[in-house]
């Protein structure tokens, strides 16, 4: 039986815009975060930044490998999506 | 009565315990010169710096530290020296000791980190600050690691108090391990031009970094675990609890309580580590700390080449001496080396040409059990360092940069990534 969607809002890293889902319970951090970046909600993850997802509820960062639903992410909650950024030269 | 750390003591700071503190930095850029520069005014004791980067005009803007003549003249100046010799100038500790060694932290070693009350990591790039993680891990020292790109950053302090605890792997899984891939990003970074950056950022982050260290320093590690965002332009700001990832690659195993001493140097051959440290062992073998590339696809035919001079990255893809053009073999990939048993071909080489140096800190194990032992190699920390303080001017030994770095050469390593597609298409729909 297919367990029912969640319904989730993510919030921009920079902006203040929002982008409202209908999640699987099986999508992953990783998957949400590529999704989000075809949609052109946020850039695609580059060398200089990459993103992730912290369940804005709990206040905990959800691992790239976790679903969201395992995360504790229900329906009606709000995922930040908060950018890690490298910095500004060549690898060390 | 006016002394120099009056109201830092008001403020919780017990400069005693800062004078006996070790904190090695890792890199000398924006970041690290802010970072120094709150530290060496705090009195930290002794700071170690490591950077294989000359200074160039463009970095002055960002860098406190660096004097407007640091890149006069024709010869460019290396960051960690002159951050080195800058920061003795400033400090405010009675006896500063200040370090410095040009080059990759990955090529120093556990040497680098010995002692340290905290371990602070101020480079760009997502690979190393997750090797430094996995280094301060093992060693079970807190790690503080800093990034920002234009009006915004990131801090994270890991307390690496228990192998269980989150660490900096469980955030970015995707950074790359070793050096294999190391060139590959530095390209994809090139490609993707300048990343914005500005003093004010840099100056903000570095404090933050400070601020933490000094704290660690202190036994304070209400921020472990903690990933802090920060917006300056727009005054956003988050502070999330970094959850631990089941999967994650990272090294969540604490050596500190299990380290021996050996009596071997880093010149010595890996044979004679596996001999005298691998005795109680059937089958000693050396696990290398990076996979080092033994062979990689010729850049004109796709056959494996041998690399002679073994690296941990390529900076140019080998050729072939003569090969005709033709389809390149499917799979072809560079093959490494993880491990060196005692009846290797390599194990006669000296412990040094595989990124071991004096007082490093390496696994050994038992191919037959499963069993480990963790050595310290002899030697001193004298050999890794240039040593600045204040009654001498200068004392020690320079390093030069390894024959590794100047040998690279460049492979391509886009195959062995995973870009496989997710399946996520089905998972996960835009909701208007």
């Amino acid at each position: 039986m297919n367990q029912p969607l969640i319904e989730v809002t993510f919030t921009h890293p920079k902006l203040s815009t929002k982008f409202s889902a209908e999640v699987s319970p099986e999508t992953t951090a990783q998957m949400a975060i590529d999704e989000l970046g075809k949609a052109k909600f946020i850039e695609p993850a580059s060398a200089a930044a990459q993103y992730v997802l912290v369940h804005q509820g709990s206040g905990n960062t959800i691992p790239a490998s976790a679903t969201l639903a395992s995360a504790g992410v229900k329906s009606g909650d709000t995922v930040m999506v908060t950018e890690k950024s490298a910095g500004g030269r060549e690898a060390v | 009565m006016d002394e120099p750390f009056n109201r830092e003591k008001l403020a919780g700071y017990n400069p005693e315990l800062l004078q006996r503190a070790n904190v090695p930095v890792i890199g000398a850029g924006a970041l690290a010169n802010n970072l120094v520069q709150c530290l060496a005014l705090s009195g930290v004791g002794e700071l170690r710096i490591v950077d294989f980067d000359v200074i160039e005009l463009s970095n002055l803007t960002r860098s406190p530290l660096f004097p407007r003549d640091s890149v006069r003249g024709t010869k460019p100046r290396h960051k960690a020296r002159v951050l080195a010799a800058e920061a003795l100038k400033l400090s405010y500790a009675p006896e500063p000791t200040i370090r410095s060694t040009i080059g990759y932290f990955q090529d120093i070693g556990f040497g680098f980190f010995e002692g340290a009350g905290a371990i602070a990591c101020a480079v760009d790039s997502f690979g190393a600050r997750a090797e430094g993680s996995d280094m301060a891990r093992l060693l079970g020292v807190p790690y503080i690691e800093a990034g920002f790109r234009g009006s915004a950053g990131q801090l994270t302090l890991f307390g690496n108090r228990n192998p269980d605890e989150p660490c900096f792997r469980c955030l970015q899984p995707e950074a790359v391990r070793g050096g294999v891939s190391c060139a590959l990003y530095a390209r994809q970074v090139a490609s993707e031009g300048r990343t914005p950056a500005t003093q004010t950022v840099a100056a903000v982050f570095g404090a933050l970094a400070a601020e933490a260290v000094i704290a660690a320093v202190h036994g304070d590690l209400r921020l472990s675990g903690h990933m802090l965002s920060l917006d300056l332009r727009t005054g956003r700001s988050s502070l999330a609890r970094v959850t631990a990832d089941p999967m994650c690659p990272g090294a969540h195993r604490i050596w500190r309580d299990r380290i021996e001493d050996v009596e071997v140097g880093a010149d010595d051959s890996v044979a004679t580590l596996l001999t005298k440290a691998g005795a109680a062992f059937a089958e000693p073998a050396l696990l290398l700390r990076h996979p080092y590339v033994v062979s990689a696809p010729c850049e004109r035919c796709g056959r494996p080449v041998s690399i002679q001079n073994l690296a941990r990255r390529l900076k140019e893809p080998p050729a072939c001496k003569s090969c005709a053009t033709g389809v390149i073999p499917a799979g072809s990939g560079p093959e490494v080396l993880t491990a060196i048993s005692v009846g290797s071909p390599y194990a006669k080489r000296p412990l040094s040409r595989f990124g071991i140096r004096s007082r490093d800190v390496v696994e050994i194990e038992d191919r037959a059990t499963g069993e480990s032992r963790i050595v310290r190699l002899s030697g001193s920390i004298e050999d890794l360092f240039v040593t600045w303080m204040r009654d001498t001017s200068k004392a020690g030994s320079a390093v030069a940069p390894s024959s590794d770095e100047a040998s690279e050469a460049s492979v391509e390593t886009a195959a062995v990534r995973d870009e496989s597609a997710s399946k996520a298409t089905t998972l996960f729909a835009h909701k208007a």
